[in-house]
């Protein structure tokens, strides 16, 4: 192909033409060279993607003017300044240095023309560091007034266009990325030193001199490269004026200190009111649950959110935040006050409200469309690599993941998410190192141990576990969702009443949304004893009392109807286990008449073990022909057929569906559907396979099992009967051992139970 | 066989040179005309465009000097028309909204740019000049006064953006350029 370029004159050129940078004769030259030099012609598609974002994607141009070092005044000066460098030249006929230095000091006289960038100049060279108000009445600042005036002015700036307002969560990171963890216990020395880093132009400081019975605000404004004062005031709050026009007030007086463009005094200022809330107890309350939600104390940082809008029902961010950490009955609120906030919020709140539909793709394109105005807004990193993780693409999360910690070392919740996507690409080493991470940043929160707890479950590691959740537990002991999962482990280490006890623990303090949860969670320790009949009182007890305590729970209800009929099943109560199963289909699709898929495999599974053969037909051709709707792909539905011919006894098939099921990355751990291809296989005595699956299925302890708790102890028994048709004779002993001792505190007769008792007894005879 | 030759065996009566030409300026005009309006539908008409009025004129003239330059000079033009005429700033913006593709795929546009971030941060410790070179052009320096600025001359000028590209181009194949 290509052994070099044909004119080396004219290839030298070839970045400056990518970018744009030619002259219109150099470019003709060069594009009459492009057509002719194969080498240069590949080199150019070989970048183009890249060159493509460097001239146009604001993103990477802000990169590329950061890169830039400013040392030499003499080369950093405006174009303008240059035309007037070129027609100063013949007057005062300088040597060139000379005239350099005649543009220096007239620079430097009239700062204005300086400082002044044009209208076209991007706002992020106008970038304002606002560092913490100083509260010279209350030094503790134990109202927070101090810090709620400087996140409402931050918020309020930060609408410009005109300007770049250092955030303050971007401002935390750079102070301890150098060594100062606490941004109330700064010097002018390290105010300089983060200025620099964050080549802001400006720096705010203010001291709050009085609060009562008016508020007084002293700022200066400092240029970050001189250490000059540019401007000074006093804003005092007139007589019954709220703090946020008080804020208002402040951010037009401290725009016009700057020397901003003409269009920023011209451009519109929203209310910080409009924006956030008119009340300072709202406010104060919301940033209280912002700090909760940060350490993953949600039901803390709900109550906070709550109290907020108690002071003002219309605090849109409240209900984002609320709905973002799962209450979603709180996104429609959310959404019809959206167009209060400003642009990035917006657009958080309709990245939300696009997942809560099923639409990720939206969500991704809000929540990458945030990061192309701000690439540093570390919220936005993590809700994509969370969304990431959701979606299996787990190496794309972990980067995302890292960027976070490239930003900020001590960010704890990028090390929190990193451990379990870590954990999911089988990766232990990273996911162990992770994890520790994050306990050495926050030593005495709960999460991380909670955290560490769901690695060890999810490797099997069951003591351990029970050992994590109980510290999560010491530090924090109304840590209810650690105390859930410490109750699912009793589960698995045979400890049923220290699980009750610890469910019912939950019930009593009755807080959270998982109080239906926790109802359905009482039956699994009756259904891994082998007693239905006490499981489905519990169910049923439990559906009553969620019926009678709110319309929300429908789809409690629902799951719980569930698991009625496939205990139903189990049991071999085929009609009923129908109704039951009938009863949460018509439940869910009254919450969610769109949503298809759904409790899907539990229908069919159920309509095929009753031999409604028929209905199982209807329901999978109802399926491929709305297979586009549903999202979901052929194969996806390739385990619906697969437990449909298996149960109509067609094995053959039923193995090919199966077979077809496994490439199904999505599915892939989803336990009723592992179940059956296990089954199915062990069936076809495919058993290389069937022992792989049973295995895999009783490695991780999640709730899965516990929920599907009998499956789950029969996996014991047919894993014996893999083994043994494999020959390992031993292994399948050992397994039906575990079986008959789960199943002994049996309420009834379980068809497995005898079996497995004879196959035991014939193996020891061996 | 170069444009040049191909164009003289066309002009020769050769279809299959003649055939091969258009072909070959097809693709190379797309590129070209992409890489000045950053719209594949409008650079696609702009090269459509251009090759219409080469392969009307093509027979007719006798290029004396350079095919290539007489067929650079028609694409440019109608590049420069296009570009006079159209307000070609939304549709950049349009093109620049990432297409996220098939659920549990990640954002391809979003991954370059984070790489292509990374390599320019580390291009950024050994060649400064490069980023200041690219900054006074985006201040509306012509290469010529950059060079006067900087007091370096246009070939030097050339050379630095020329070796940073061969980092950049290298980073983002390796994830560095050392």
């Amino acid at each position: 192909m290509k052994n070099g370029c044909t004119n080396l004159k004219l290839g030298v050129m070839l970045h400056h033409y990518e970018l744009g940078l030619l002259s219109d004769k150099d470019r003709e030259l060069f594009v009459q060279h492009i057509l002719e030099c194969e080498f240069c012609y590949s080199r150019i598609q070989s970048l183009a993607d890249a060159t493509k974002l460097m001239t146009l994607e604001s993103g990477v141009k802000e990169v590329i003017r950061d890169c830039d070092e400013k040392e030499s005044d003499d080369t950093y000066v405006t174009k303008m300044g240059c035309r007037f460098w070129g027609r100063i030249k013949p007057v005062l006929k300088p040597s060139f240095v000379l005239a350099l230095l005649v543009l220096f000091v007239l620079i430097l006289k009239n700062w204005q023309f300086e400082i002044h960038p044009t209208q076209e100049a991007s706002a992020s060279e106008n970038r304002l560091m606002i560092t913490q108000f100083e509260n010279l009445i209350d030094p503790d600042d134990s109202e927070q007034l101090g810090e709620i005036i400087r996140t409402l002015l931050i918020s309020d700036l930060t609408e410009s266009r005109y300007m770049d307002v250092v955030s303050n969560q971007r401002l935390n990171d750079v102070l301890r990325s150098i060594g100062v963890p606490d941004p109330k216990s700064i010097d002018q020395n390290v105010i300089s030193k983060a200025a620099k880093e964050l080549k802001a132009k400006w720096i705010l400081e203010g001291r709050l001199v009085q609060i009562e019975p008016q508020i007084c605000l002293a700022t200066h404004i400092i240029d970050a490269i001189s250490g000059d004062i540019k401007a000074s005031q006093e804003v005092v709050s007139l007589p019954d004026e709220d703090i946020f026009t008080f804020v208002d007030r402040l951010t037009l007086q401290i725009k016009s200190s700057l020397s901003l463009p003409d269009g920023a005094h011209e451009e519109k200022d929203p209310s910080i009111a409009d924006m956030t809330t008119f009340s300072k107890d709202a406010y104060r309350s919301y940033l209280q649950g912002l700090e909760y939600q940060a350490k993953f104390y949600f039901d803390e940082a709900k109550s906070k959110f709550l109290d907020a809008l108690k002071f003002d029902s219309t605090f849109t961010l409240a209900y984002y935040r609320l709905a973002r950490q799962g209450e979603i009955q709180y996104l429609d609120d959310a959404v019809r006050l959206s167009n209060k906030v400003g642009r990035s919020e917006k657009k958080y709140i309709e990245g939300l409200a696009s997942l809560v539909e099923g639409d990720t793709l939206a969500y991704i394109s809000s929540l990458t469309g945030i990061l192309d105005d701000n690439p540093n807004d570390k919220d936005a990193l993590m809700l994509l690599g969370n969304v990431l993780v959701f979606t299996g693409d787990y190496r794309k999360a972990i980067n995302c993941f890292n960027n976070v910690i490239a930003l900020d070392y001590y960010f704890k919740e990028a090390y929190n998410s990193l451990a379990y996507a870590y954990n999911s690409l089988n990766d232990p080493d990273s996911s162990i190192w992770a994890i520790n991470q994050y306990i050495k940043l926050a030593p005495d929160e709960a999460n991380p141990y909670d955290t560490r707890g769901d690695l060890y479950a999810d490797n099997g590691k069951l003591q351990r576990a029970i050992e994590s959740y109980r510290s999560a537990l010491s530090i924090k002991p109304d840590y209810y969702i650690s105390l859930e999962k410490l109750a699912h482990m009793y589960i698995f280490s045979k400890e049923y009443n220290s699980a009750d006890s610890c469910y019912r623990t939950i019930l009593n303090a009755n807080t959270g949304t998982r109080i239906p949860w926790i109802r359905c969670c009482l039956s699994f320790a009756p259904m891994h004893q082998g007693r239905f009949k006490q499981a489905l009182k519990i169910l049923e007890e439990g559906i009553q009392i969620d019926s009678s305590e709110s319309a929300a729970n429908g789809i409690s209800i629902a799951v719980k109807h569930r698991l009625r009929a496939i205990i139903l099943m189990e049991m071999g109560k085929f009609n009923q286990a129908v109704t039951e199963i009938n009863k949460c289909m018509e439940i869910y699709r009254e919450i969610k008449p769109n949503d298809i898929k759904t409790f899907l495999d539990s229908y069919i599974w159920i309509l095929g073990a009753a031999g409604e053969h028929n209905a199982v037909d209807s329901v999978l051709n109802q399926l491929k022909e709305k297979i586009k709707s549903t999202g979901l792909s052929p194969e996806r539905i390739r385990i619906y057929e697969a437990v449909a011919q298996w149960y109509r006894g067609d094995i053959d098939l039923a193995v090919l569906f199966a077979d077809d099921s496994r490439k199904v990355e999505t599915i892939k751990d989803y336990f009723p559907y592992k179940y059956f291809q296990a089954r199915i296989f062990l069936d076809a005595r495919k058993l290389d396979v069937a022992v792989a699956i049973f295995e895999e299925l009783l490695k991780s302890l999640d709730y899965y099992r516990l929920y599907f708790g009998i499956q789950n102890v029969k996996i014991h028994y047919y894993l014996g009967m893999a083994y043994e048709l494999s020959g390992w004779n031993s292994k399948a002993a050992e397994q039906y051992e575990i079986f008959l001792d789960l199943f002994s505190n049996r309420e009834q007769q379980i068809e497995e139970f005898q079996n497995a008792k004879e196959r035991l007894k014939l193996l020891k005879n061996l | 066989m170069n444009i040049n030759s191909l164009y003289e065996n066309a002009r020769s009566g050769d279809l299959d040179a003649r055939d091969q030409l258009f072909k070959f300026l097809s693709v190379r005009f797309r590129l070209i005309a992409y890489q000045r309006i950053w719209s594949k539908s409008d650079s696609e008409d702009v090269a459509q465009e251009a090759l219409m009025v080469v392969a009307q004129n093509i027979m007719k003239i006798d290029i004396r000097k350079s095919f290539s330059a007489w067929a650079g000079k028609i694409l440019d033009n109608r590049i420069l028309t296009y570009i006079n005429k159209k307000q070609s700033q939304q549709t950049l913006k349009n093109e620049l909204q990432l297409n996220s593709g098939t659920s549990g795929t990640s954002n391809p546009s979003y991954d370059l740019k984070r790489r292509l971030i990374t390599c320019l941060k580390k291009i950024e410790l050994v060649n400064s000049r490069y980023f200041r070179i690219l900054n006074l052009h985006g201040q509306g320096y012509s290469t010529d006064e950059v060079c006067t600025m900087l007091k370096i001359k246009p070939s030097n000028c050339y050379v630095i953006l020329s070796r940073a590209r061969s980092m950049l181009e290298k980073c983002l194949e390796t994830g560095d350029f050392k």
